[in-house]
């Protein structure tokens, strides 16, 4: 039981130390309902942005940085416990860095709790240059929305069924690689400014298969992975969602505390 | 690349039969399986588990086995979001079929007998026709004679055994072969794991050169 205990207190530590470094850059927390619509939350965002619409616009002091905590339903397995965390209102270069220094940030922090630098990727994708892409390559608008949806579903076979004839050198931005090749790749079928993912925290990949699971990405998607655990960190990107003819968006990510404790104490046990 | 660290789990059974000759495709020795279940991974071949089809999504999202290899069927029946589908190895083909008595398409609310309750509903509900799903865990072949269901969803090879029992097909539902699916850390990731898949697809290449669409 010691055991148990240390690693539900080493894991406490983590949350606190988590959130204190959100709540020292401005960051509010929120509560969200656990129980929603039938149902046990899957996802902090819709809940958040809610309670965000409920107050009038002109209430609100924008940009909103706000977070939430609680546990995450897993359909068919369990619950993770989970931090939530949204920039709320226009998105643009500076609040993709800013968003990315943060992270970087809390990967700092996780480092220091025991996690090897080199063990954590960041892996960078884009919904809409993957759209952009698929408008170039002459895809259909109906296309483009079969070929995204597949490959929020995981389905990285559509990856060949529809570019494979169309162009070998496109399929390649849906494979992992660094960040130089990537561009350079990208650049041969479409315009876009460069986005500097790079930390002295992570190593880098981009992988335009990467898309979030979620229908509300719309722009820059990114998952914090940590090799030796198999597991995802982080997940988030950009985000817009529509309810009540009112449209809201923003940059977030959820951090999943349960995977970052497993990567902490499987460094412990490599350590041993 | 060798000595290899990352584990494959294949499904057993008609998927496992039809690996063991994509095997032998690739640079990797196939072990002796008897009844053993777990092969750690060495220098001269990835690890191996041997497990249930439908156990392949979950030792995959768990990090367990970095690949798995499992029917299309499965994969429909039971979608794991947190994996990634990333090759059709075109191996141990077979179709979904929907099949009765007469070979009839349905008239009015039916009931219809399957492995696949999912599966069934939701192309019963594509096609905004009423149905009322019997989940069985075998013999299926049976429903309509004994009076369970007159309706089966099955998977099918060659047909034969409908056709001892006198069924007949009302319509395929989707073909399916076997599939890699990955671990998304350990595929985007891993120098490894892109190894693993370009032997893989190499494989897939020569085996459909070999069978001469045979299959």
């Amino acid at each position: 039981m010691d055991t148990w205990l240390w690693e539900n207190r080493q894991q406490y530590q983590m949350f606190v130390g988590l959130t204190q470094l959100l709540l020292d850059r401005g960051f509010s927390p929120l509560s969200t309902e656990p129980y929603a619509d039938n149902t046990f939350r899957t996802d902090h965002t819709e809940a958040m942005m809610n309670l965000v619409r409920s107050f009038s616009a002109k209430e609100v002091s924008w940009p909103l940085r706000i977070f939430s905590t609680g546990p995450l339903f897993r359909p068919g397995r369990s619950w993770t416990e989970a931090v939530d965390v949204e920039w709320v209102g226009p998105v643009g270069d500076a609040e993709q860095h800013d968003m990315i220094q943060l992270i970087s940030d809390m990967a700092g922090w996780l480092t220091k709790a025991g996690i090897a630098p080199d063990d954590l990727t960041m892996v960078y994708g884009h919904v809409g240059w993957t759209a952009m892409l698929a408008t170039h390559l002459g895809l259909s608008v109906a296309a483009i929305e079969n070929f995204v949806r597949e490959l929020r579903q995981g389905r990285l076979t559509i990856v060949p069924q529809v570019l494979g004839e169309v162009s070998s050198k496109a399929a390649l931005l849906f494979c992992p690689q660094n960040q130089r090749d990537f561009f350079s790749r990208l650049s041969e079928f479409v315009a876009v400014p460069p986005i500097d993912g790079e930390s002295g925290y992570w190593n880098t990949k981009w992988d335009l298969s990467l898309t979030g699971k979620r229908s509300y990405y719309t722009g820059l998607v990114f998952s914090l992975c940590h090799r030796g655990s198999g597991q995802p960190l982080i997940n988030g990107g950009q985000f817009e969602m529509s309810s009540r003819g009112e449209a809201l968006g923003g940059l977030g990510f959820t951090l999943y505390l349960d995977a970052c404790r497993a990567a902490v104490k499987g460094q412990s046990c490599a350590a041993v | 690349m060798p000595p290899y660290s990352l584990t494959i789990a294949v499904c057993k059974g008609r998927v496992l039969d039809a690996v063991a000759e994509l095997w032998a495709h690739t640079p990797w020795r196939w072990p002796d399986l008897g009844r053993q279940l777990w092969f750690p991974p060495c220098d001269n071949r990835p690890g191996l588990i041997i497990a249930r089809g439908t156990d392949i999504p979950a030792l995959v999202q768990g990090g367990i086995a970095a690949f798995g290899i499992v029917g299309r069927d499965i994969l429909e029946e039971q979608w794991e979001p947190d994996i990634l589908e990333v090759l059709d190895l075109g191996i141990a083909p077979c179709r979904m079929v929907l099949a009765s008595l007469d070979g009839q398409w349905p008239q009015g609310p039916v009931r219809v007998a399957t492995k696949y309750p999912e599966i069934t509903r939701r192309y019963f509900r594509e096609q905004s026709h009423p149905v009322e799903v019997v989940k069985l865990s075998g013999s299926l072949e049976l429903s309509p004679h004994i009076g369970l269901a007159p309706y089966i969803v099955d998977i099918v090879q060659t047909g034969q055994t409908l056709k001892q029992h006198h069924l007949r097909e009302v319509e395929t539902l989707f073909a399916s072969t076997a599939r890699l699916v990955a671990n998304p850390v350990a595929w985007r990731l891993g120098e490894e794991s892109e190894y693993i898949y370009r032997i893989f697809e190499k494989a897939v290449r020569t085996n459909s050169r070999v069978s001469g669409g045979r299959q």
